[in-house]
């Protein structure tokens, strides 16, 4: 709500800087939507459905998803080695990655953690916070090269770090949230941390490897250090930002927490 | 395929790969083609303490050196990749003397010709 306040706030300013600011506006607008037009095409061809070989991972999901109360959403695999998982909409993707590195529950857990997003409406409000980003820094470009009157640049300058520290404080949350609906989806709750002290031990190491690696063997191949990032659907500016997403620490802490309550509540149920 | 270092103190491959990568390789090039997930049940008999990741990463690894190419495949246990060695482990070795012999007969051509004459007497 206070991202969507702050988004009209600024596109006030910018309608009542005149005509410039009009113009200014309109093509804040329109660079957003090509924004949002383009990453539409990032990354086509590389999704593949699972097919009927994969039924345990099918069917872990389609129960995942009748436990939380949703249609069972579509599952693609990402040809990527870096292991990954994402939502967008209703659909789940996972890397290929994910796979050489997780056991089968492991992987449902994740698969619930994504569930967890699609449930809390993050598959479409993380996206769309993205583009009011790509909105929010055009703007107070425009805002500065209108020549708009002294309060509005540093307000519009100030709206702006606000919106950045409103959007990672958004997501952080709804990290945990998805991490806590999980817990309630998996038999093996336990089994959501497991994946996480993976991911964390890889990410370690994968930064470890690249950083004392010795030369390679074969020179004529650089190593393209962004691989690493983890890949989004949608399009994310590269300038100051807040910590959007809680360390794998935080968020293994938060589950062990809220693991326990849940067996507290149903009588050690969930124990193991 | 050039060997940007050769440790002296080392034994085989391991002269020219750290030891995790050259005991892959000493599997890859046994079975040819493998998922990540088969080297690392070799590979955790070697060293006990292995995790999957550390495998994972260093397959890829290897594929970034030019050692191992990765393809998908779609088998009885789901799609995966699967890793295929590029080159024989003769050739690797052939490329890995020719190169430093290479650098030997650029730096210390004299002294590596009368080495290479000695041997031969010998």
């Amino acid at each position: 709500m206070l991202l969507l306040i702050l988004l009209v706030i600024q596109a006030l300013m910018l309608l009542l800087s005149g005509n410039w600011g009009i113009l200014a506006f309109a093509i804040s607008v329109g660079v957003t939507l090509l924004v949002f037009a383009g990453t539409f095409r990032y990354g086509e061809g590389r999704y593949i459905e699972p097919g009927d070989d994969m039924d345990w991972l099918v069917r872990g999901m389609e129960r995942e998803a009748e436990r939380a109360g949703i249609r069972a959403p579509k599952l693609y695999l990402l040809d990527d080695y870096i292991p990954n998982a994402y939502s967008v909409g209703n659909v789940v993707v996972l890397s290929l990655g994910l796979f050489e590195i997780l056991s089968r529950e492991e992987i449902l857990a994740v698969v619930a953690h994504e569930i967890g997003h699609i449930k809390n409406h993050d598959g479409m409000m993380f996206p769309l916070i993205a583009y009011g980003r790509v909105f929010m820094l055009l703007s107070t470009v425009e805002l500065v090269l209108v020549h708009a009157t002294p309060y509005f640049i540093p307000a519009s300058m100030a709206l702006l770090v606000l919106y950045e520290w409103s959007r990672a404080r958004f997501i952080r949350l709804r990290e945990f949230r998805a991490d806590g609906l999980a817990v309630t989806l998996l038999d093996d709750p336990m089994s959501l941390k497991d994946a996480l002290e993976e991911l964390e031990y890889y990410n370690d190491l994968i930064l470890k490897v690249r950083r004392h690696a010795l030369p390679g063997i074969e020179p004529s191949i650089k190593r393209r250090e962004g691989r690493i990032k983890m890949e989004k659907q949608y399009w994310i500016p590269f300038v100051f930002s807040f910590p959007t997403h809680p360390s794998y620490s935080e968020r293994i802490l938060n589950i062990m927490a809220v693991s326990q309550v849940r067996n507290a509540q149903v009588g050690g149920r969930y124990e193991g | 395929m050039e060997p940007h270092e050769f440790k002296l103190g080392e034994n085989g491959i391991k002269a020219v790969l750290p030891p995790l990568e050259a005991d892959i390789m000493e599997y890859m090039w046994r079975v040819k083609v493998s998922t990540a997930g088969d080297v690392y049940d070799y590979m955790k008999r070697l060293h006990k303490d292995i995790r999957r990741s550390t495998v994972s990463i260093l397959m890829n690894r290897l594929c970034e050196r030019g050692l191992l190419a990765r393809s998908i495949e779609r088998g009885k246990g789901g799609i995966r990749y699967v890793y295929s060695v590029t080159t024989s482990r003769e050739e690797f070795e052939r490329k890995v003397v020719e190169s430093i012999l290479d650098a030997l007969m650029s730096n210390f051509k004299e002294a590596t010709y009368a080495y290479i004459s000695k041997i031969k007497k010998g």
